[in-house]
């Protein structure tokens, strides 16, 4: 696939906007796919690994993303919202994840396992002592609130696209961020009592 | 503005969200209210350390990263082109993903099946109908036939006996 995926360099497919991707798509819809991903995995890889805290997970949840918006026959579509589309899938893919790892038993396994951060370089650029106590303080709120501080703070969207993602109103994104930040605040000082 | 609208407003407010005449009310209440004040000050001190641009490009910048992923997209990426080519004519719905005859054919028999099902039922209504009658009326003759005979009367039956003469054929 990188053979053909270099119809489309990523530079150029970044700075496209969905109407010019909607527009490729009315005559190759191939090309037209390969904009979408190009433009959003590393979007999306990252929204992932905030979520699901492991690469491999991470990486896998992504590329089912991008088969899903392959069989989703209204991607191309005038008034769909392809990138709310993309991040709403990744979440739900994420929190799915998360939830089967939790059933296994397996809780957080990956983040308490040093040597998994050793083997591979791309762990280690997410550890450190900052990150990691407020990521395990991230894992100790609810979906909804992780999702929408990860959509915010980690991957930077705007409230309207945030409101597009979890197709809420705005006064909603605004109350549940409060509402997720002091939720945060609480967790964080509730843990540095305990320690 | 009160204290519960501060409290749902206060992440808009951190992130500079809140337009000018929310944003003077929403100071005018926190220089009043020192519950308020205090809990901006704490959420003001929560820092998120997103991975900058840099370390990202790092990251998903090397060649070989989508690699895997690549090899396993390309072969999805032909099959939907074939999908696509497959069932994408000019009288194709999207919505749908469906041919619009063939939406109209399915349509089409829907309609024919649900008329032939009301046909049906009020043939089997007439039919059921038609036996209740039969049955009332074999029952009456069942009836008829179990109540005894009256006896026979001379005048009403009268024994015949023929024969005939020699010679007669």
């Amino acid at each position: 696939m990188s053979a053909n995926l270099q119809l489309l360099k990523p530079e150029h497919s970044a700075s496209w906007t969905e109407a010019d991707i909607k527009k490729l798509a009315a005559t190759n819809a191939r090309a037209a796919m390969e904009a979408v991903i190009q433009k959003y995995r590393d979007q999306l890889y990252f929204h992932a690994r905030y979520i699901v805290k492991d690469h491999q997970e991470a990486y896998d949840v992504v590329q089912e993303v991008f088969i899903k918006a392959m069989r989703e026959g209204r991607i191309f579509d005038d008034e769909f919202k392809i990138k709310a589309w993309l991040f709403r899938v990744t979440s739900n893919l994420c929190f799915n994840q998360v939830r089967n790892r939790k059933r296994r038993g397996a809780i957080l396994e990956s983040m308490v396992k040093p040597e998994s951060f050793s083997a591979d370089q791309v762990e280690s650029v997410f550890a450190g002592e900052q990150r990691e106590e407020l990521s395990a303080a991230l894992d100790l709120l609810s979906d909804d609130h992780k999702e929408i501080l990860v959509l915010r703070y980690y991957d930077d969207l705007s409230y309207a696209e945030i409101a597009e993602v979890l197709q809420v109103k705005l006064g909603t994104v605004m109350s549940r961020l409060s509402r997720a930040r002091m939720r945060l605040m609480a967790v964080m000082e509730e843990s540095e009592l305990v320690n | 503005m009160d204290c519960s609208s501060v409290t749902t407003r206060i992440a808009a407010f951190l992130d500079g969200q809140l337009n000018a005449s929310e944003c003077e009310q929403f100071v005018l209440h926190i220089e009043a209210c020192s519950e308020c004040a205090e809990l901006v000050m704490k959420l003001e001190c929560q820092q998120f350390v997103p991975l900058d641009t840099k370390t990202q490009e790092a990251i998903c910048g090397r060649p070989e990263f989508w690699n895997d992923m690549d090899c396993v997209l390309d072969t999805h990426l032909d099959q939907m082109v074939l999908t696509k080519t497959a069932c994408l004519g000019p009288w194709h719905s999207r919505r749908i993903a469906m041919p619009v005859p063939m939406i109209a054919a399915y349509a089409a028999a829907m309609v024919l099946a649900v008329a032939w099902g009301m046909q049906q039922q009020d043939r089997a209504v007439t039919a059921e109908v038609a036996s209740e009658h039969l049955g009332q009326q074999l029952e009456s003759e069942r009836r008829l036939a179990a109540q005894p005979a009256p006896p026979a009367t001379s005048s009403t039956y009268k024994v015949v006996t023929y024969t005939p003469e020699r010679g007669t054929f």
